[in-house]
């Protein structure tokens, strides 16, 4: 089977240029083309069901920046293998050298393409995880965080935007991610969410981060069964938007009586 | 310094006294020090008011005077120049104490201040104030000004230039004549880029090559860039004669694009409004504000990009035109608003 390639940039010309390429070397590297979209969200919505190989992605793109994009492409179950294609971008060509993710330079030659597409395909499946790792690496020293959890669900995306989360919480396996309306079950870490969005969310038990936005008070809850200092007092976090109450350890109360003593 | 050329002899060294900001320079300075002498003398604030009497008409008169001599001053050797900044001042305060004593009631208490000495504090503020000005030009010399204006010129962004040729690249094969066209006016704004820094053109060019500038920008972004042109009170005549230094406005525009349009996926209109107000041209440019300034650029810094390319053209309007020029920029009501204001320089 020829790898499939989809193409992913905001600029109309941009996208009809690198098709242009794709049909020209189309005789030295046999493809097909899955798809194009223009942003970051409907190449999410698109990508699951055109089941590329290849994404050639642009970086700067209103809404989701292409480097977001790849983070989100990267928890798929068939991660497809990404090139970035950018006309100028010091900062981020600098962090994809040092963690060797493979970039292209607007105006693209096809020759480049070409030799581009071919280590795309050699890297691709079985060392789809060591691209995942060197995307988070590079996005990680170039600051961008993600606005959007991009949830898996009966082999759908869905996004749902970081503003929306009122908590985060560890189950057995995975981690229960909740807004207002419903939750959604995430497959990452809380450790690393916690370093990640560490500024917008706050630990107020070994298993919960709460967006702290959502953090209306606190209130005296009954005693947790599992907390080892049975009939002790305990603190409850009251949320906006939500009834339910989020068990406080004692171990996070400080930090959180600190949190909201400096809000008053 | 310079060595004269035979057109313009000499160099000019009369402060620029038609320009405000010198005028309120001189004002200050000259009302300041009367001011601490009077106090030194316990008349404090009292002082001063009776004093300005003398004061003001004198300064104002010797300014307008001089704005004129300063029209002629190329044929006038620097050292007489010098001495005309004192004895202007010095017979201008001798013209207004002679005036002052005819008049009846006694405004003035001449007996303070005995003509003679009179015009030889007028004509000693001259020549300080002239020596003041004099320096000032040194320290912003053309040789540093201009270094410093070749640094602040809007240097086109290079992530816009590849991005251009990117998208004329696309429009070779299927429109040959878009891609002629648009090739033509990446080079022409290419070439008043190269410019000098000082180059001075007209209005109407400059509003020519700002529309050149957007018509790339849409090629690029196609439907999500719209502009809207509204020239209010100003005439095609005026647009021809008012002169403006090159890329007064184009960075402006870029900025709106690149801050406006360029972070946003829907459609986005972009407004530009001139307007004459008595002397002085307004330029108004709004854009709505990107909903939420997402994170694509956080690793550029665009807010601190943004800001640092305001500064930069304030920084240029400041050398260019001194307090003569403004310009405001913020959001208000839901757009980004940059308003400049500049004089209305006629050419020919």
């Amino acid at each position: 089977m020829v790898p499939r390639i989809f193409i992913v940039d905001d600029e109309a010309p941009a996208r009809a240029r690198l098709a242009t390429l794709l049909s020209d070397i189309a005789a030295e590297f046999p493809h097909e083309l899955a798809g194009v979209a223009e942003n970051g969200t409907t190449a999410l919505a698109a990508i699951p069901a055109a089941r590329p190989d290849i994404v050639l992605l642009d970086i700067q793109m209103p809404g989701m920046s292409g480097i977001e994009l790849a983070g989100h492409l990267s928890g798929m179950e068939h991660p497809p293998a990404v090139i970035f294609v950018t006309a100028f971008d010091g900062f981020a060509l600098k962090a994809f050298e040092v963690h060797a993710i493979d970039y292209l330079l607007k105006p693209v030659r096809a020759t480049r393409l070409a030799d581009a597409l071919r280590r795309a395909v050699a890297l691709a499946g079985p060392k789809s995880q060591a691209q995942a790792e060197a995307i988070a690496a590079a996005a990680a020293d170039l600051g961008v965080r993600r606005q959007h959890f991009a949830v898996q669900e009966r082999g759908r995306l869905t996004l749902v935007p970081l503003a929306e989360v009122v908590y985060l919480k560890a189950e057995l396996k995975y981690v229960t991610l909740r807004t207002r309306t419903r939750d959604y079950v995430i497959e990452e870490s809380l450790l690393s969410l916690e370093q990640e969005l560490g500024e917008r969310f706050v630990r107020v038990h070994r298993n919960t981060l709460v967006a702290r936005s959502a953090i209306v008070g606190v209130e005296r809850g009954v005693p947790d069964a599992s907390d080892p200092d049975k009939g002790q007092e305990s603190w409850q976090v009251v949320l906006a938007g939500i009834y339910e109450r989020l068990q406080i350890s004692r171990r996070q109360w400080p930090v959180i009586k600190a949190l909201l003593n400096r809000g008053t | 310094m310079t060595q004269a050329s035979a057109a313009n002899p000499f160099e000019t060294v009369v402060p620029d006294c038609c320009n405000v900001g010198v005028v309120a320079r001189a004002l200050l300075a000259v009302n300041l020090v009367v001011l601490l002498v009077e106090m030194a003398d316990g008349a404090g604030l009292w002082g001063l008011l009776n004093a300005s009497v003398l004061l003001e008409p004198v300064c104002l008169a010797s300014m307008v005077a001089l704005c004129g001599l300063r029209r002629i001053s190329r044929a006038i050797p620097p050292w007489c120049q010098r001495a005309l900044c004192a004895l202007v001042p010095a017979a201008m305060a001798s013209l207004v104490g002679e005036l002052l004593l005819k008049t009846p009631g006694g405004l003035f208490d001449l007996s303070v201040l005995p003509p003679a000495q009179g015009m030889l504090v007028a004509g000693a503020f001259g020549i300080a104030l002239q020596h003041y000005f004099e320096l000032r030009t040194r320290a912003f010399s053309p040789a540093l000004s201009e270094a410093r204006l070749q640094a602040l010129q809007a240097r086109i962004r290079p992530h816009f230039l590849f991005n251009s040729l990117n998208a004329v690249l696309s429009l070779i094969r299927t429109e040959p004549l878009r891609a002629e066209s648009t090739l033509e006016d990446l080079s022409e704004l290419f070439r008043v880029l190269m410019r000098d820094a000082r180059d001075v053109t007209s209005l109407e060019e400059e509003i020519r090559l700002c529309r050149q500038y957007l018509s790339i920008e849409k090629v690029r972004l196609g439907d999500r860039l719209k502009v809207e042109w509204k020239s209010g009170n100003i005439s095609e005549k005026m647009l021809k004669k008012a002169r403006v230094p090159s890329l007064l406005l184009q960075p402006l525009l870029e900025n709106a694009v690149h801050y406006g349009v360029e972070a946003v996926s829907e459609p986005v209109t972009i407004e530009i409004e001139l307007e004459r107000q008595a002397d002085r041209i307004h330029v108004a440019i709004f854009n709505p504000i990107p909903e939420a300034l997402s994170e694509r650029d956080a690793h550029t810094g665009a807010r601190v990009g943004n800001h640092m390319a305001l500064q930069n053209i304030r920084e240029r309007l400041a050398l260019l035109y001194d307090v003569e020029a403004q310009l405001t920029a913020g959001p208000v009501g839901g757009r980004f608003e940059v308003r400049l204001y500049f004089p209305y320089v006629r050419g020919d």
